[in-house]
């Protein structure tokens, strides 16, 4: 059984609140921008809300590459990806590494409800701390598959690349739902291949094999 | 298997030699990739035993058995979990036959789950114990010598599988070793000092790292923790760092180069050296002939104790050092909201006490939930995990139930402080083996079963059955804080002076930590902060180096900074003057006491405090001859126009906006009835439609820049998200709106820009476009004929300059 080219799943990654990353998400100016006690202990306590509705969570696999020239990759299951970044990108790789992550729906929810309610400071935090979230998320998916797979000989870019740049058109996200079975994730993909819940993220890395020096 | 003292005398006769890598020595034995090497090796036992003998030939003391991979939650991912136990077994058998007989240790490998253990994920702590101790069985059940726990990312699975093999067997020597990235953090966050305090408090044997980085930057950390290790350090680096050559993965360094880090490593205090990713019994060879011609003497242990840590930070209370604040308010007693919070089973008082102590100087924070109507242990145990989410204070458990205490202490991801232990029975017999077992820090407080010590000489003899007791557990004085059993003057007029005598006692007799209660004193009292602050400077001058105390006492904190600056413990009076400098600024700074509600208004607004903006509205409104209109104007809206700028020059961020934004809404929503008397006839507000455009979901910078405009007197019609060209230009031309505003956050819907702005051409409709969104730029907006705003209050802006245009 060829475990890293079936699905990998980590049920709960666990995360560390990104502070300063939501804090200059939030236009926090090292040098300049000063904040009082009180109204940062009430941002602390938004960002705390926050990040107890986080579930994220992840999946991860690797795929064969077929063929690839200077503007088509193929992959296993014929899958085409026509771009010339993207092929660029795997050159010279053996495998490419497939990974999804998702912080669940709770917050993007009760984010709407703050919404809703007029409560746009809690929104803009929770949107904030869902968004840098998710980037350390699916980072923290791809470090966990880095050390498994140096473990067995095999170097994992820390590059990433996603769909919806560099070419490679954003209806591929059906691909890759396909590939990683992310409606078993509760995840959905809307007309214009939106992923829901927000925050959610795909990416693209490659994979080479070990040689010893 | 050896005993712990055993281990320890090898540790102590010479550096110990341990394995290399052996997932990718397997791969050159012939494993393939992404199969399970529990099961291949088993099928295969000439392998490990060739990898294994080759680093018996190389010099390894000690080798791990290949079951890395082996507890049931890695074996599930193959199917195998049912064969855990027999797998397991065989393959730490396999290992014994291959080495033993050379002499070489074999080490029972405990290794990571993958899953993330509370408070970092959501698997249970005693889920974790449970796996790692049936895995810990099926290799004592081979007869392993030890056991290791390695490559652990995050501190709480590391303490789940050593409190897991402790309690099968309490002798047997456990080496445990994080990785740590070049940041000298695990992924989880924790630092080498905070998981060397908690892994050595719970009782391993030897703490270090492995994996992650190379030997020059494991020195270098190794290096950093090594005052505070009272066991064996251990270094396992990789071969340097992976690479790309001709498209396939190597490692930077040879044997050679490898070994020439052998005697930086044993500088910075390692006992025990290994290899990882990369390294081959070549490397190991190398490495072992380096450390035996070394003449560098064996690392120096150090005492450790009277540190205490949480998963990301350690504390050190020492009695000459400096005053340490334990925050007390995560404590229902005498607190109404907070005893109808947790009765309400919801912490999020707790953590916001949590919080607020820790932003005002608080370096421990004292957990208490005895509460009646409320399950003890299991809220104490809840706001443990919650609160160490929140925060990275290390905690002191303060509790007198024992179930309570060992809640709390074994889900307590790092070392905690145990509020207290008494020469009561109960404590004595129940509560002090359990700190002892989780190696928590303690509080003695000097009272038995008899009467209340009121005295000096009282508090003292008790003190003195105390000691013996606490010893028996491998306690020192370093470890503990000594209640200094503070009672009320207006009950005791000699109470005070009687804890300034034995505080002296412990401090300059005993040299030990000593603590306090401070606010007991001064209770039944008139003016109690005034006496509290003064018993302080008091009982600090005697030596008093804690105090369980609340720090959003501002005179309070200054009190202790003021002290520490007369007495010298301050160096050159640098903290002192940090805060106090500071203070006395932002006293200048700070808005006048006025009684004139208009200046009240505008200073809520302008600091986002909309109870106080909402007060001076209402207190405003009491004058009937208010000018309501004129009041809006002068304070409420040129207080968020001075928010705008703050905002525009960076010294405000988005949080303060909308913190202004919403105390000013709440007040006008006060005014609004006075408005409305004495509005003008013809006052007509400026249209702007706002939307996100088609195939775009994201709509929160939109609803904010909605806001602002609001705020700034237009009148927003916001039509959502997702929104087609056609509905857009539909509603301008029904609403003979000339200000239009578009967001897009993505490449891929950025387009359906230009098709509205064509769109209002075709319809020969007279409107301006501002656009925005995280793709969007000045380029972009001029191009299709639209001015770009960056944010809500450029805008703002815009859409004035727009409007006076026209």
């Amino acid at each position: 059984m060829e475990k890293f080219f079936t699905i990998n799943s980590v049920d709960h990654l666990g995360l560390v609140l990104p502070e300063d990353a939501i804090l200059s998400r939030l236009g926090r100016n090292r040098y300049l921008s000063v904040m009082d006690q009180e109204l940062s202990v009430k941002l602390r306590l938004a960002m705390q809300k926050a990040f107890a509705r986080l579930r994220p969570r992840g999946r991860w696999k690797l795929l064969r590459i077929v063929c690839k020239n200077t503007g088509e990759v193929v992959l296993d299951d014929l899958w085409k990806i026509k771009s010339r970044k993207f092929a660029e990108f795997v050159q010279s790789a053996d495998y490419l590494y497939l990974s999804a992550v998702t912080i669940g729906s709770e917050l993007p929810q009760a984010m709407e409800q703050a919404q809703s309610a007029g409560n746009m400071f809690e929104a803009a935090v929770f949107d904030a701390v869902g968004s840098e979230c998710a980037d350390l998320a699916i980072e923290l998916l791809q470090k966990i598959a880095a050390a498994e797979l140096l473990r067995n000989g095999w170097l994992l870019s820390q590059r990433r690349f996603s769909a919806g740049y560099g070419g490679v058109e954003l209806f591929h996200q059906q691909e890759i739902f396909k590939q990683l079975d992310l409606e078993d994730m509760q995840m959905s993909l809307t007309e214009s291949f939106i992923i829901q819940p927000e925050k959610s993220v795909t990416a693209f890395a490659v994979v080479n094999k070990y040689m010893e020096q | 298997m050896i005993s712990r003292s055993q281990f320890r005398k090898l540790c102590d006769e010479k550096v110990l030699i341990l394995d290399g890598a052996t997932g990718t020595e397997l791969i050159k034995q012939g494993m393939p990739s992404g199969v399970s090497p529990e099961l291949w090796v088993s099928e295969h036992p000439e392998a490990i035993t060739a990898v294994q003998q080759a680093y018996a030939d190389a010099g390894s003391n000690i080798v791990y058995t290949p079951t890395f991979g082996g507890n049931e939650v890695k074996l599930a991912e193959f199917g195998l979990e049912a064969r855990a136990f027999e797998l397991n077994k065989t393959l730490a058998e396999i290992s014994i036959k291959a080495v033993r007989s050379r002499g070489v240790l074999v080490f029972g490998d405990l290794a990571p789950t993958g899953k993330f253990v509370e408070p970092s994920g959501d698997w249970s702590f005693e889920e974790a114990v449970k796996v790692y101790k049936n895995q810990a069985e099926a290799l004592a059940a081979a007869d392993v010598d030890g056991f290791v726990i390695e490559t652990m990312m995050d501190l709480q699975e590391a303490r789940a599988a050593l409190i897991a093999v402790r309690e099968l067997y309490p002798d047997a020597p456990v080496m445990v070793t994080l990785t740590f990235d070049e940041s000298q953090r695990t992924l989880t966050g924790v630092t080498p000092d905070a998981a060397l305090i908690t892994l050595q408090s719970l009782g391993a044997d030897a703490f270090g790292c492995n994996c992650s980085t190379g030997p020059d930057n494991m020195a270098k950390l190794i290096c950093s923790i090594k005052e505070y290790a009272q066991i064996p350090l251990i270094a396992k680096p990789n071969a340097g760092l992976p690479m790309l050559k001709d498209g396939k993965t190597v490692f930077n360094m040879t044997p050679g180069m490898f070994a020439d880090y052998v005697d930086t490593l044993l500088n910075s205090g390692v006992n025990l050296l290994g290899g990882c990713c990369g390294t081959t019994p070549a490397h190991i060879a190398a490495a072992a002939g380096k450390v035996r011609s070394s003449t560098l003497p064996l690392p120096e242990r150090f005492d450790a104790s009277g540190i205490i840590s949480s998963n990301r930070r350690i504390q050190k209370l020492s009695y000459d050092r400096n005053f340490v604040v334990i925050g007390e308010r995560i404590n229902p007693t005498g607190k109404k909201a907070l005893q109808a919070e947790l009765r309400s089973n919801s912490t999020a008082l707790a953590l916001q006490f949590a919080l607020e102590q820790q932003a005002a100087g608080a370096e421990v924070l004292d957990v208490n939930m005895g509460l009646s109507g409320v399950d003890e242990t299991a809220m104490m145990r809840k706001v443990v995990l919650q609160t160490l989410r929140a925060v990275d204070t290390p905690l002191c458990i303060d509790s007198t139930s024992p179930e309570a205490v060992e809640a709390a202490l074994r889900v307590y991801p790092g070392r905690a402080l145990l509020n207290s232990i008494s020469y009561e029975k109960e404590r004595i017999e129940k509560v002090l083996p359990i700190a002892a077992r989780y190696g928590a820090m303690l509080i003695l407080l000097p009272l038995d079963e008899n009467k209340l010590p009121e005295n000096c000489a009282e508090r003292i003899a008790v003190l003195e059955k105390l000691i013996p007791e606490i010893s028996k557990y491998g306690y020192t004085l370093n470890d503990v804080a000594v209640d200094a059993l503070i009672m009320a003057v207006s009950a005791a007029p000699q109470a005070g002076n009687a804890a300034l005598e034995f505080i002296d006692y412990c401090h300059n007799h005993l040299k030990v930590n000593t603590v306090c209660g401070l606010s007991n004193i001064s209770f039944g009292l008139p003016n109690r902060m005034l006496v509290n602050r003064t018993f302080l400077a008091m009982a600090m001058a005697k030596g008093l180096n804690m105090a369980i105390a609340n720090p959003m006492n501002a005179d309070f904190m200054a009190a202790i900074q003021a002290v520490e600056a007369l007495n010298g413990k301050d160096k050159n009076m640098m903290n002192y003057l940090a805060n106090q400098s500071n203070a006395a600024a932002e006293a200048s700074k700070a808005p006048a006491a006025t009684a004139d509600f208009g200046v009240q208004a505008f200073n809520a607004v302008l600091r986002g405090d909309t109870a106080s903006a909402v007060k001076a509205v209402e207190t405003a409104l009491q004058d009937k001859a208010l000018d309501a209109r004129k009041f809006l104007n002068e304070n409420l809206l040129a207080a968020i126009d001075e928010v705008g700028k703050k905002f525009e020059q960076k010294e405000y961020f988005l949080p303060q906006l909308l913190a202004g934004a919403e105390a000013l809404q709440a007040a006008i929503k006060v005014l609004e009835p006075a408005l409305q008397n004495n509005s003008q006839a013809g006052e007509v507000k400026e249209k702007f439609i706002i939307a996100t455009v088609k195939g775009d979901i994201h709509d929160i910078g939109k609803n904010i820049t909605a806001l602002m405009l609001r705020n700034s007197g237009f009148e927003v019609i916001d039509l959502g998200k997702d929104v087609p060209a056609g509905v857009i230009i539909e509603r301008a031309k029904a609403e003979n709106c000339r200000l239009i505003g578009l967001s897009a956050l993505m490449t891929t819907t950025m387009g359906e820009m230009p098709k509205v702005i064509e769109l209002a051409k075709q319809s020969s409709l007279q409107a301006e476009f501002i656009v925005g969104g995280a793709v969007v730029d000045a380029e972009f907006a001029a191009h299709i004929g639209a001015v770009y705003a960056a944010d809500a209050m450029m805008c703002v802006r815009l859409a004035r300059e727009l409007q006076r245009k026209k």
